[in-house]
């Protein structure tokens, strides 16, 4: 009861010193989270409303324009079959924002499963768990997925259901994490003594407590995925050409360097612009959901 | 030492165990007959059987998977499907490439980011350090494809002060070599550099803290002598620790970025075998490169606990 007490305390004190220390920190914070947001916000639309917004179809070949530099007609320019650049960008960004919300579906799903019961459960069912987690974890995530799409095969589904996979064991380790935490609180003991069943207390009571540390980490998986997309695509094993694809476009301007430089330029700033923008909003979103969350979780593994 | 050095291995080899198993599960998640994929359906009946023969597709899963993780763990990762060769032998013949690419790229990143850490720490607030972290983010954001291509693009194919594709062997033609990983080197280096400052600067802002440098500044010694004798001293254990574990990261990037400069590494091996549909030489390449990947990862580890004793007891509870 004793050690309960000082647990407590202990953790005030270090709460109260953070939000002491990172008043600046949490008004960066919060303008990372703007600008992350707006950007992603940005992309989001662009990929919704593509077909409105596009001035050309991305597959339309312009052929007397081919190479052609920004302008009037074409505002980014064509690439080499004289397709309209910017139109190609913006039903990319709905390509790159459909892999990643299915990667991260995918990702979610299975690791929200997993990680809540090696984390409820424990014993032997968690330590089995946590060692596959733990090989799975230990292969660089490109390499994976690339050996994924390599049997499964080329295609958004595949190439997002590859991702997906890749990226469980990450969710698992930190869901099981915050299920850890907050197994040993005080509410859900309490509810155990009311009699909740254990499956209830999982659900109603830890589960809304561990969506913080999800949305976080989904945000970062939802990057990590438009980059290995981007990536497969690039070397030819993801999405299938003339699929309006960044990867596959930057693939493609690799090859006429010495034609344009408007080919390769788009494609990559808008890779760069919704990465950077996705882990704005990831590294905001973790300070503002619960700046706490890093200190009160190292405070645990450590008592 | 030797306990937690043991204990390490040990635990290793559940990894390993898990690894072989997605390893394996390549070939066997193939829609469909893998036998079909490779050969396409117009081979004839014999072909089919032969190949499956060989892959040993005609036993049951369990006992194929017996088979093949009993001939890699005496080293043997199969033949080609495409040539026939043996696929350890391709790997060991082309891992040389990649190796250099990785190191090269590693020992350039962390002086870049030693030096832009270092001095942005030393700055702390100002323009200076403010240019290094907008560099920093910039670097953590673009993909390496694409820094890249726009490194060819400028150095290669406007001003064409360095080949844009191709590897010399450095036995050959040491000059050559140089300048044909000069702009694979960059780009991955360069990438790899913006996370390294960033944990340089907050280790060297950590350790400018510490009561020693306020004695040391109450000592008299200079600004320079300081930062560089004392913090960065001790800054280097987590930032040397920290390039470690990216060797591992650079052999992931390394597939890109040889496949956009023509070196022909592991990275170009699995890709042409991806297409080529030479299961057995995608599965032994990110088999090998997998526990290359673990390894470094685990010397890294131990390495680090001989650096830092604290680390080690730290480390111990934690894991308990």
């Amino acid at each position: 009861m004793t050690d309960q007490n000082v647990n407590v305390s202990g953790r005030l004190v270090v709460g109260r010193f953070r939000s002491a220390r990172f008043i600046s920190g949490r008004m960066a914070s919060n303008k990372m989270l703007m600008v992350g947001g707006v950007i992603v916000a940005v992309f989001t639309l662009m990929a919704i409303f593509a077909p409105w917004i596009a001035p050309y179809d991305p597959l339309e070949l312009h052929i007397k324009d081919r190479f052609s530099p920004p302008s009037a007609s074409f505002w980014l320019g064509t690439d080499n079959l004289g397709r309209d650049i910017l139109s190609r960008l913006i039903f990319g960004s709905r390509i790159s924002f459909q892999v990643g919300a299915i990667a991260v579906s995918i990702a979610i799903a299975g690791g929200v499963l997993i990680g809540a019961v090696a984390g409820f459960v424990g014993g032997i069912i968690d330590d089995i768990l946590m060692r596959i987690a733990d090989a799975l974890l230990a292969f660089p995530p490109l390499l994976l997925a690339l050996g994924l799409v390599a049997s499964i095969g080329p295609g958004l589904w595949t190439v997002s259901l590859a991702i997906g996979v890749v990226y469980i064991p990450r969710v698992a380790r930190v869901m099981r994490g915050s299920v850890l935490v907050e197994r040993k609180r005080d509410y859900v003991v309490a509810a155990r003594v009311l009699g909740q069943s254990p499956w209830k207390i999982l659900l109603f009571h830890i589960g809304p407590s561990t969506i913080s540390p999800i949305i976080v980490v989904a945000t970062i998986i939802f990057a990590l995925a438009i980059i290995i997309e981007a990536a497969l695509s690039f070397l030819g094993v993801g999405l299938v050409p003339p699929t309006p694809s960044w990867g596959i476009d930057l693939d493609v301007a690799r090859h006429y360097l010495h034609r344009s430089i408007w080919m390769p330029l788009f494609p990559g700033i808008a890779i760069s612009l919704a990465v950077l923008g996705l882990n704005l909003l990831g590294d905001g979103l973790r300070d503002y959901l619960d700046p706490r969350s890093y200190s009160t979780n190292a405070a645990n593994t450590g008592s | 030492m030797i306990f937690y050095i043991v204990r390490r291995l040990l635990q290793l080899i559940p990894v390993f165990l898990v690894m072989s198993i997605v390893v394996f599960m390549f070939l066997h998640l193939v829609p469909g007959d893998p036998v079909d994929a490779i050969l396409g359906n117009e081979a004839t009946e014999e072909a089919k059987a032969s190949l499956r023969a060989r892959l040993g597709l005609d036993q049951p899963l369990i006992v194929q998977y017996f088979m093949w993780a009993g001939r890699v763990l005496t080293g043997d990762l199969g033949n080609s499907i495409v040539n026939g060769g043996s696929v350890l032998d391709t790997i060991l013949q082309k891992a040389g490439v990649t190796i250099f690419l990785a190191i090269g790229s590693v020992l350039l990143s962390v002086i870049i980011a030693v030096i832009g850490g270092t001095i942005a720490s030393a700055n702390k607030g100002t323009w200076i350090d403010l240019s290094v972290l907008g560099a920093a983010l910039v670097g953590v954001s673009i993909p390496s494809f694409w820094l890249a291509i726009l490194l060819m693009m400028t150095f290669a194919v406007n001003w064409q002060l360095l080949p844009s594709i191709g590897y010399t062997a450095p036995a050959e033609d040491f000059t050559e070599f140089v300048r044909h990983l000069i702009l694979p080197v960059v780009t991955l280096g360069a990438i790899m550099a913006g996370a390294l400052s960033r944990l340089t600067r907050s280790e060297m802002i950590d350790q400018l803290s510490q009561d020693y440098i306020v004695t040391a500044r109450a000592k008299g010694l200079s600004k320079f002598e300081i930062v560089y004798k004392h913090a960065l001293r001790n800054a280097l254990i987590p930032i040397v620790t920290f390039a470690g574990l990216e060797l591992g990261t650079v052999l992931g990037s390394a597939i890109v970025i040889e496949r956009i400069f023509s070196l022909p590494g592991l990275g170009q091996l699995i890709v042409e075998s991806i297409f080529l549909r030479d299961y057995p030489m995608v599965q032994g390449t990110i088999l090998f490169l997998s526990l290359i990947f673990v390894l470094i990862n685990l010397l890294v580890d131990i390495s680090y606990t001989l650096l830092d004793p604290e680390i080690r007891l730290g480390g111990e509870q934690r894991n308990d």
